[in-house]
């Protein structure tokens, strides 16, 4: 049981805390720490960028030193591509070429005496129409039209080029036609005759009363491809 | 007892709370600004500076790649072009005094005045040039088929010889065309247009034009 | 029946008057203050600002754990003058219990038997004072402290906050005694029936217990330096020889003093046979508190007018001790300074 008698003379509003972590003064503290976290994060931020900036610099300028040298490689690589593509053009001509001096001059020995050559002819390399349809160059015994053309590279890979040997002149038979053009689809011109055939209506009657025929004989050679 | 707890009026405050609640807002106010207005930013060039150093160094390692290559590149490059000159030399045509013709006759002659075969020396017709290959390359010279037709008269033999010794002599002049006629005056005497064509360096061809709608 | 005649009669209530006597009840549910630290203001000693501080030992009972006259300006600011934000007192690590009572001591100061502030104080003058009401159930006695408004913010500002310790409670130095002799071992051994006396320098307080609780309080301005004075002009003596005498038995000064004491023994007697009609309380013992000098001559004077045996009493003296307990040299002459710096402590402890 008390004893005292406690008459308290101080208002409830002059109370104050003894606990020095007061809200009143803990809520700045907080703020004011809060703001210098940030700023110090910002600041180790803003350090951090000025570093990148410098390497980024550095990296440039390291880069620029190297321009010289990465321009005479770029010239090299050109020089060397320069110089493959032009190879390869050249490479593809080469494929493409078709020899024929060979079988010209073994020609001779495989026609029968009594055929009578009025023209050897090789048409001009064949191009395509401006319209679909192609052309044949066949029949050749005309002068050569400049009709061939070459199929300008509008797709992958370029076409081959057709290349025919048209032999026409008189002969004696049709056996004796037949024989020529056996002969040239035989092995003798196997290397660059890959067919040999009699064109319908190239095989007539001459009209000057010779007793003699009239006959092409439409040898399709070895396509140029020039690849 | 402890009351429950519920925020006094602003009225009710003592300055100092009212001061510290002015000074804890005006903190408050200044942390929210640098966040918006400083670290965010910050961040963000963070970011960005952290790609861009990357892509520097990587890029930057990729040329130093590069020039460590330059020396194997330059053995490349030249026994390719020495590669090139062996091949033009052994047959792409160069102009004579500006004429594919007059070249194509000086390269002629010799051979078919070996061959007995009578060229016909003002009659070299250079025809249109035709393609190798599709499309000019990107790089290096355009290369194109130079055909030029010949006149020449002579025996078969001649001139078949003449046509093969051509075809020897030259490894790149090809027949493109040929037409030997005989001679209603002479029958021993054939009559000979050869188109040989030899590969040139040439204009690369002009750019299709793209049809517009 | 004489009724002590107040001082001040114009006292008008403010703000701070406070009826309720919830204030001082305990706090159900709350730990009790187990230590408390208790300062005198305006002393004026000499000897610097009496501060102690009180525990609670096993069992509850207090015990003085440090005493010290600290170097601390205690005077009170002037009536009237504004209330003046000083402060910034560092107690010694001794002294830095969580709370502080302190106990005023001033001639403005006033505590009355009386039911209420009107009684107590005239109207002109309560605006100048902070008073406080303290009544109870039953026969206790109702009380009315105040002091002046001035002073009591000025040490409401004393302590500084965030810092240990910080005030709880301002009192008057009057109460103050009471509450120490309350708890001191001698009243601890009565039967709860007692007459004090606190025999201050220019007055003396009477006060009857019963039950341990006080039934009759009464002020009598005749104290410690009226009889010195006494002394010193009837034996032609100075103050300290009239000290000496008055401290020794060779000189025998009870004809001089007894002229002045034989009034407020007088009421002392009437007030007993006031009790006893009244209250019903027979009073057998006597004690006397407060006095530095002449013990024996009050007390055989006093046998001599009542014929009971009066006891010398000093709360701080008999105030049990802790392990330990920080306190000065010369303490057990030093022990009645501190009487009203325990009062104080001893009370906001068990009124917390």
């Amino acid at each position: 049981m008390s004893r005292t008698i406690h008459i308290n003379l101080l208002r409830d509003d002059e109370r104050v805390s003894s606990n020095p972590v007061r809200m009143r003064v803990m809520a700045p503290i907080f703020c004011g720490v809060a703001l210098a976290a940030l700023l110090g994060a910002w600041a180790m931020l803003a350090a951090a960028n000025a570093a990148r900036q410098r390497e980024e610099a550095a990296i440039a300028a390291t880069t620029d030193d190297l321009k010289p040298a990465i321009a005479a490689f770029d010239a090299l690589v050109l020089r060397v591509n320069a110089a493959r593509a032009e190879i390869d053009q050249i490479g593809r001509y080469r494929n493409g070429r078709v020899v024929f001096g060979d079988m010209l001059a073994k020609l001779p020995d495989v026609v029968p005496a009594s055929i009578q050559f009025t023209s050897v002819t090789i048409p001009p390399p064949y191009r395509a129409p401006a319209k679909k349809e192609d052309k044949s160059p066949v029949r050749s015994s005309a002068a050569p039209k400049s009709d061939a053309q070459v199929k300008p590279g509008k797709s992958t890979g370029a076409a081959p080029e057709k290349v025919f040997l048209n032999l026409a002149g008189l002969v004696d038979s049709a056996e004796t036609a037949a024989k020529l053009k056996t002969a040239m689809a035989g092995p003798d011109f196997a290397h660059l005759v890959t067919g040999a055939e009699i064109p319908g209506g190239a095989f007539k009657m001459s009209s000057d009363g010779s007793g003699q025929f009239f006959f092409e004989i439409s040898c399709q050679c070895t396509d140029r491809r020039f690849q | 007892m402890i009351p429950a707890a519920k925020f006094p009026a602003w009225r009710d405050l003592s300055p100092a709370s009212r001061r510290s609640a002015a000074v804890s807002t005006a903190l408050l106010a200044f942390a929210v600004g640098v966040v918006f207005l400083l670290l965010l930013p910050a961040r963000q060039e963070h970011g960005r500076l952290a790609a861009a150093v990357s892509d520097a160094a990587a890029n930057l390692d990729a040329l130093q790649a590069k020039i460590k290559q330059t020396t194997a590149r330059q053995e490349e490059a030249e026994a390719l072009e020495a590669d090139l000159d062996a091949l033009r030399q052994s047959g792409v045509l160069e102009p004579l005094l500006g004429s594919f013709e007059m070249r194509g006759m000086a390269l002629l002659k010799p051979l078919a005045e070996s061959n007995g075969v009578a060229l016909v020396g003002g009659n070299v017709r250079r025809l249109p040039q035709l393609a190798i290959a599709e499309a000019a390359p990107a790089q290096g010279r355009h290369y194109a088929r130079q055909p030029l037709e010949f006149t020449a008269s002579g025996a078969y033999p001649r001139l078949a010889a003449f046509i093969r010794d051509v075809e020897r002599a030259h490894p790149m002049a090809t027949v493109s065309s040929l037409r030997i006629v005989a001679q209603a005056r002479d029958p021993e005497v054939q009559e000979m247009t050869v188109g040989i064509e030899w590969p040139v360096v040439a204009p690369p061809p002009p750019a299709p034009e793209k049809k517009g709608k | 029946m004489l009724l002590f005649q107040a001082k001040f009669s114009n006292i008008t209530p403010d703000m701070n008057e406070a009826k309720d006597k919830e204030k001082d009840k305990p706090r159900p549910g709350l730990k009790p203050v187990a230590d408390m630290v208790g300062i005198e203001l305006g002393s004026g000693n000499r000897g610097g600002t009496p501060v102690v501080r009180i525990r609670r030992g096993a069992g509850g009972a207090f015990e003085l754990a440090a005493a010290a006259m600290l170097p601390l300006d205690s005077t009170l600011p002037a009536v009237g003058a504004m209330a003046s934000k000083s402060g910034g007192w560092v107690l010694p690590k001794a002294f830095q219990a969580p709370s502080a009572a302190f106990a005023v001591t001033s001639d403005d100061a006033l505590l009355r038997q009386a039911s209420g502030v009107d009684e107590a104080m005239a109207d002109k003058e309560k605006a100048r004072f902070r008073t406080q009401l303290h009544a109870e159930d039953g026969d206790s006695l109702p009380f009315v402290a105040a002091v002046p408004d001035a002073v009591a913010s000025w040490a409401a500002h004393l302590l500084p906050e965030g810092r240990r310790p910080t005030a709880v409670s301002i009192q008057v130095a009057d109460m103050a005694r009471l509450n120490a002799f309350a708890v001191s071992p001698s009243f601890a051994d009565t039967n709860g029936t007692a007459l004090l006396l606190i025999a201050g320098a220019s007055s003396t307080a009477l006060a009857i217990f019963n039950e341990f609780a006080p039934v009759l309080y009464r002020k009598h301005s005749i104290g410690g330096r009226d009889v010195l004075e006494a002394v010193c002009r009837k034996m032609n003596l100075d103050e300290a020889t009239a000290r000496d005498i008055l401290n020794d038995t060779l000189i025998d000064p009870t004809a001089v003093i007894e002229p002045v004491l034989g009034p407020l023994f007088r009421q002392a007697e009437m007030s007993a046979d006031y009790a006893v009609r009244m209250k019903g309380c027979f009073i057998d013992r006597f004690f006397l508190c407060g006095l530095e000098t002449g013990v024996r001559y009050w007390a055989d004077v006093f046998k001599q007018r009542t014929g009971a045996e009066i006891v010398p009493c000093n709360p701080a003296q008999e105030m049990a001790r802790t392990a330990g307990a920080v306190l000065p040299a010369d303490f057990e002459n030093l022990a009645g300074a501190f009487v009203p710096a325990i009062g104080a402590a001893v009370a906001a402890m068990e009124g917390a």
